[in-house]
């Protein structure tokens, strides 16, 4: 099928990748702020929100994976210099990397029932954490 | 950024208001206004069509000293 061509020029584009951006912001912020209150205020069963956590995983996977592929760590940092920011990125790569493991244990252990046990709750914790510190870095 | 006063002048001299200048190089005129008033960066694919609408060169419409961007 063929795509239908823009006929928005291209401050027109511009703009609505900046409508698209805010929005995107504020649904993700919103998903993670449903999540919370469903799981720390309304209900403790992990289940209710399997849902809106693997969309979140999936997105947070796709923002993860583009950033990486294109060495993209921080907006306001300046581009990376092997030998003088190595540290500093590998930090990231390692933040990033964990951010990931927790985000998919967290997800196997709603699907295998975990949330119950002790570990389950400590994934949770490490997993809401993570999450927030993650979006306040990358999409705020 | 400053206004571009050049592109104000070139579309003057062809006689061209910013909508027949936005109408022939297929764009909008909000566009035009944006880069004349300098709150709008153009592509340089942009910037090369507005110099072939206008019979003009790149530098003459858009070059800037160094000082100007910084600012």
């Amino acid at each position: 099928m063929k795509k239908n061509k823009s006929k928005l020029d291209e401050m027109q584009e511009k703009k609505l990748l900046k409508i698209e951006h805010n929005t995107l912001t504020l649904t993700s912020v919103g998903l993670l702020a449903s999540i919370f209150i469903q799981q720390a205020i309304l209900t403790e069963d992990s289940h209710v929100v399997i849902g809106e956590s693997i969309v979140l995983l999936v997105f947070s996977l796709y923002m993860l994976i583009a950033c990486i592929r294109n060495g993209i760590w921080d907006r306001s940092a300046k581009q990376p210099n092997m030998k003088e920011e190595h540290t500093d990125q590998l930090d990231r790569q390692l933040s990033s990397c964990f951010l990931l493991v927790c985000g998919f244990i967290y997800s196997v252990s709603c699907v295998a029932r975990l949330s119950d046990h002790i570990w389950g709750n400590i994934l949770d914790n490490i997993y809401i954490i993570d999450g927030c510190i993650y979006y306040v870095h990358y999409s705020l | 950024m400053e206004k571009n006063l050049n592109l104000k002048v070139a579309c003057a001299r062809k006689d061209m208001t910013q909508k027949d200048l936005a109408e022939s190089i297929g764009v909008s005129r909000q566009i035009i206004n944006a880069i004349e008033k300098g709150e709008y960066n153009p592509t340089i694919k942009l910037c090369l069509k507005i110099c072939w609408a206008l019979d003009t060169r790149l530098d003459e419409l858009f070059w800037e000293d160094e000082i100007n961007e910084k600012e």
